[in-house]
């Protein structure tokens, strides 16, 4: 496995982004109603924190519209998510104890 | 009970709190790769409704077209119903996650297509006996996966 560079960055930080990035790091394409009921958020607070995470280029959203019934949205890593996450968690490890 | 946004990138850095929380969202996630009984013994119907399908035989020939069909129909169910893509249409992505259990199912649906191809004009009976062993090892096997997969989706971040 390539060495990841531990960086510390804050939008991946706060502590929901936080849960966000790690489930979208572990489960690859995750669906917006199954973040919200793993995180125990409203629509609105997950709503927010994607966006924050979306303006900095970190995730993406895929609106699949079902051919019955309501659109799904997917929410991915970009490249550039995958990179902050992997070496802000190595921040984290490198500071516990 | 929901909790609010908490977005406030002042706060200290507490890694092992933070490495907590995520583990725990994991976690939850994690708990969503199970399907019920029936989608394993219906994804076992599909190989072996292939295998049939590969026997050569010309009766059996819609089996195959039925087999690849409800395969994909299966795989489509359980992405929407997990709402995880890595569990389902990545598929390499998921034998990974599933292994070893994966890969024996793999393995077994493979070895089930080969065999009756190779042994072309076989007699019925066989052709049935080696899509059973086929299909039920697939059946059978779906669940060890599926917890092998939940397992590794819940571990720690590395």
């Amino acid at each position: 496995m390539a060495h990841v560079e531990p960086v510390f960055d804050p939008v991946v930080h706060a502590p929901q982004r936080l849960q966000i990035c790690a489930l979208l790091a572990r489960g690859g394409a995750v669906e917006f109603g199954v973040l919200r009921d793993a995180l125990a958020v409203s629509d609105a607070t997950l709503s927010k924190h994607l966006k924050t995470l979306t303006e900095a280029g970190h995730v993406e959203l895929r609106r699949v519209q079902r051919p019955r019934g309501q659109a799904r949205t997917w929410v991915e890593l970009t490249p550039t998510g995958v990179v902050a996450v992997r070496g802000h968690f190595a921040f984290l490890q490198g500071l516990a104890p | 009970m929901e909790s609010h946004s908490h977005d406030d990138q002042s706060s200290p850095v507490d890694p092992l709190a933070a490495l907590r929380v995520s583990q725990q969202a994991q976690g939850r996630l994690a708990s969503r790769v199970r399907s019920p009984w029936w989608f394993h013994l219906l994804r076992g119907l599909s190989v072996a409704a292939m295998v049939v399908g590969l026997a050569g035989a010309p009766e059996t020939g819609p089996y195959l077209l039925l087999g690849v069909v409800a395969l994909a129909a299966l795989a489509r169910w359980r992405t929407r119903t997990v709402g995880v893509t890595r569990a389902n249409t990545e598929r390499w992505r998921f034998v990974a996650l599933g292994a070893p259990w994966s890969v024996l199912a793999l393995v077994a649906t493979v070895a089930g297509m080969a065999s009756v191809v190779v042994l072309r004009d076989e007699p019925a009976w066989q052709v049935a006996v080696i899509a059973g062993i086929a299909g039920a090892l697939v059946a059978a096997l779906g669940p060890a996966a599926d917890s092998a997969a939940r397992r590794r989706l819940a571990a720690p971040q590395a």
